[in-house]
């Protein structure tokens, strides 16, 4: 990323000047990041879009007879998935025909009614953002932390408990008081595999997950054994205990507008992310670590101080994602609460490259991808499965850019010499081994 | 040479020290705990069933359905225990010889033995007035270890090349899905079986290609492949498995091969020679991979891509290649401990079946130290684990069941804290390969 600007003039002096247009094509089909992300976005969508027609009844006996009529099975083709990304749109950003209504007739209704898809987007985009933040400091530090789905059921299971345990406080206070105590059980839930990263050597990868299959099960004896539950008949699904008023995230853009406290709680929560990444002292020795260990340690920064700090603040961070969702969106827990949001923000930290301003960026994707799944569930049958696929093909591409690049026989200039793309690798092996992950693969 | 060869012995000894004090000190515990099972049980008589039943526990009261041997350990707790205990002492010696020897794989053993003794221990514990059968908690954890030993196994072949397979979980899921798939549209749970061996090796050969060619990150990109085949089983299930699931995803099953005479030894028979195919085929691998790994050439070769790549490609050996070869040779292994889901275990798929085993696979492979038949052995510790929750809701253990299933992910944090002991990775695992 900023090393592109550094490594473009080096290779443009080498080659002779051709004229503005051509650099402009040179620099389109070079291998610049943006061009990466487009590319891997619509090479997810081609993916799904064959996963589509394959899966679909009509369209598979349309391609059946494509030797006697090539122009149905295009046709069908082309107008079902421009049915099913159309709905995807306007179920992620806003439906025109709702918005002129609205202009027609400007009702708060009416724009809430229009705006309801941005809404529902921002909605599924604020917690990604604020656990996509936290993730993007452990993993710019070298620490694998896919505990996510543990910390955010920690957190909200925290906050819920101060949500539902302390009725009468005023409003302001009892927010607070959630919200801290969600960054308290996401700390606690980081700090488990941090101390045991430091002084034990366990793999943070394999703890995390392990602490995740944990958190959801003891979530699940907490409804069901615990004074967390509501009274209900024994057979029934378990549920959490309703959150006080006080302490929902109040709506900002007036009631009939779906969008509360939690997208602005997600801009400071990215803000302070990446301030501290780059501003401070500590994420600047985070930052060493996780580009080299050898360094860090002639830097006398310790390793074990790194591991420990790393993860209980991306812990604490994304408990307090756990906790906007729980008191902004749930407001009671239930047994499957967080569902995939843990795992969606680690490929939105992987997407975003692990900066807070891509993660801010690719949780508003995703986000959309959340939300207008659900409505190209209701327009076209297609299910709402479907979104994770897109999701997850997404974040394929985008973290092998060499691959992307060599599909689209992109020209390599633009890349680093470290990304394997641009000169056949010829160093030592495991030369930047270890801290190598998914955003310092690939600068600073 | 020699100054060399010494410094790197005390180096290691040094490094066996610390593992031999941390077994020690694992076995200790468990001593301790089967010392206070033996206070707290010991007015009562245990029965252990160890002939073959068909229920597990309770042989003696049951309706008379299942075919019943009669041999019935009946014994004090405490007398139990105190047998338990005696084998402890012998695993402390196996340790203590790991250290005579210095041979670390010997402390994976002692530990391994010494975990087993005080489940034995516990048992007796458990079923403290009351009868339950060994026999039928060996057949539930041997059952649940079968795609963990799979999967360890992969894991332990990939990672010896260099390459560390996190995508276990992909590859279980992928296999699932094939021979659930086509298993039921070929009416066969043989082929669906070759399905899932197919279905593992694509995601292994997708895992190979992106870490070896377009080097990505090998954690970065297994977590990447389980969530892309996570998504797409998922869909495919619900948009195509589930409006047919009649014919699209009901497939047979395998039955149970009993081995002739074996099948009728007390205590293992029915857990290590009544069961069903795959878990032969997953102990064929486990020794295939093991003899492969250790003494031929071809095994040298990968293991010193694993531990030396540089030296090893002086040396004219190719390790790329080579490393191709063992990563999807991996996916082919734990493809089929995906196939065991949907032809043995349940008979269909369902998306995410596989519940985080594949970590779980990844865990054993380094409670045994990254040797095939030493994980295995930790798998089966992880079969148990896993089937913790059955086995105690027969038993006289009263623990709610969510906080059962959290047992088999905390053993795993336990062993990969490196609490119990701890095995050297092969050098170069986890690095960008050349």
């Amino acid at each position: 990323m900023s090393a592109t600007a550094t490594a473009t003039p080096a290779t443009s002096a080498t080659e002779p000047a051709n004229g503005g247009l051509r650099r402009v094509v040179r620099w389109l089909r070079s291998a610049h990041p943006v061009t990466l992300f487009v590319l891997s976005v619509l090479s997810g969508l081609i993916v799904s879009s064959v996963l589509i027609v394959v899966s679909t009844d009509a369209l598979r006996l349309a391609w059946a007879h494509v030797i006697t009529a090539p122009g149905a099975a295009l046709g069908d083709t082309f107008r079902f998935l421009g049915d099913a990304y159309w709905a995807l749109i306007k179920g992620a950003v806003a439906d025109p025909r709702m918005v002129r209504r609205a202009l027609d007739q400007p009702t708060a209704a009416a724009w809430g009614a229009a705006l309801r898809p941005l809404s529902n987007t921002i909605t599924a985009a604020a917690p990604l953002a604020i656990a996509g933040a936290g993730l993007a400091i452990a993993f710019r530090s070298g620490t694998f932390n896919m505990g996510a789905h543990g910390q955010i059921v920690a957190g909200a299971i925290a906050s819920s408990w101060v949500g539902f345990s302390l009725p009468g406080l005023a409003a302001p206070l009892h927010i607070g008081l959630g919200l801290a105590a969600g960054v308290a059980g996401g700390c606690l839930a980081g700090l488990i595999p941090g101390l045991l990263k430091a002084y034990a050597g366990a793999h943070e990868v394999l703890v995390t997950i392990m602490l995740n299959y944990v958190a959801a099960n003891f979530l699940v004896y907490l409804l069901s054994a615990t004074f967390f539950r509501t009274g209900g008949a024994d057979g029934a699904v378990p549920t959490g205990r309703s959150t006080v008023d006080s302490a929902r995230l109040p709506r900002i853009f007036g009631s009939s507008i779906a969008i509360n406290l939690g997208l602005v709680i997600a801009v400071l929560a990215v803000a302070a992310a990446a301030v501290m990444l780059n501003r401070s002292r500590l994420g600047f020795e985070l930052q060493i670590a996780g580009a080299s260990k050898g360094a860090s340690r002639i830097a006398g920064i310790s390793q074990a101080k790194v591991y420990l700090v790393a993860l209980t603040v991306s812990g604490g961070i994304i408990g307090l994602a756990g906790a906007v969702q729980m008191l902004g969106v749930t407001g009671q827990l239930q047994t499957t609460f967080g569902g995939d949001l843990g795992y969606l923000a680690i490929l939105v930290a992987f997407v975003g490259r692990s900066r807070p301003g891509g993660v801010a960026l690719a949780a508003l994707l995703y986000g959309a991808l959340q939300s207008g799944g659900l409505s190209m569930q209701f327009a076209t049958g297609i299910s709402y499965q479907l979104t994770n696929v897109i999701q997850a093909l997404i974040v394929f591409f985008v973290t092998a850019p060499a691959l992307v690049a060599a599909i689209y026989r992109l020209l390599p200039q633009a890349t680093r010499a470290s990304d394997g793309a641009a000169a056949p690798a010829t160093g030592s092996p495991g030369g930047n081994a270890g801290g190598n992950i998914a955003g310092s693969a690939n600068g600073a | 040479m020699g100054k060399a060869r010494q410094a790197s012995r005390t180096v290691d000894t040094a490094g066996l020290g610390g593992a031999q004090l941390k077994a020690y000190g694992y076995l200790g515990l468990l001593a301790l705990a089967l010392f206070v099972l033996a206070v707290s049980g010991a007015g009562q008589t245990a029965r252990l069933a160890l002939g073959s039943t068909d229920q597990l526990g309770n042989t003696g009261r049951q309706k008379g359905s299942g075919r019943q041997h009669g041999l019935v350990y009946a014994a004090p707790v405490w007398i139990t225990c105190a047998i338990s205990l005696v084998v402890l002492a012998v695993a402390s010696g196996v340790v203590v010889a790991a250290g005579q020897r210095r041979r670390r794989s010997l402390v994976s053993t002692g530990v391994i033995l010494g975990t087993l003794a005080f489940l034995i221990g516990f048992f007796a514990w458990a079923a403290r007035g009351q009868q339950a059968s060994l026999s039928g908690i060996l057949v539930i954890s041997v059952g649940g270890a079968i795609p963990i030993i799979l999967g360890s196994t992969a894991g332990v072949f990939s990672d010896r090349s260099g390459v560390l397979n996190i995508a276990i979980e992909a590859e279980f899921l992928a296999g699932a899905f094939a021979a659930a798939f086509l298993g039921s549209v070929l009416h066969s749970a043989w082929l669906g079986l070759l399905a899932g061996i197919v279905g593992g090796l694509a995601v292994g050969a997708v895992l190979a290609v992106v870490t070896l060619h377009t080097r990505v990150d090998q954690v970065v990109a297994g977590i990447v492949l389980i969530s892309v085949v996570t998504g797409i089983t998922g869909y495919l299930t619900e948009q195509v498995l589930d409006k047919h699931p009649g014919t699209l995803n009901s497939p047979p099953t395998l039955g149970t091969v009993q081995i002739p005479v074996l099948h009728n030894l007390p205590v293992v028979g029915e857990a290590l020679f009544g069961q069903n195919a795959v878990f032969y085929l997953a102990v064929l691998c486990v020794v295939a991979v093991e003899v492969l790994l250790r003494k031929t050439p071809l095994g040298l070769r990968i293991r010193a891509a694993g531990e030396n790549p540089a030296a090893a490609e002086s040396s004219g050996v190719r390790v790329r290649r080579l490393r191709y070869l063992a990563v999807i040779t991996s996916g082919g292994i734990a493809g089929i401990g995906g196939a065991y889901f949907a032809v043995v275990a349940s008979g269909q798929f369902v998306a995410g079946m596989s519940s985080g085993l594949g970590y779980v696979a990844l865990a054993a492979v380094i409670l045994g130290g990254w040797r095939a038949a030493q994980a295995a052995a930790g798998a089966l510790l992880f079969g148990f684990a896993s089937s913790i929750a059955t086995v105690f809701g027969l038993l006289n253990v009263h623990v709610p069941p969510a906080l059962l299933l959290t047992v088999p992910y905390l053993v795993t944090i336990f062993v990969v804290a490196g609490v119990v002991t701890r095995g050297r990775a092969p050098a170069a695992s986890g690095m960008l390969a050349d």
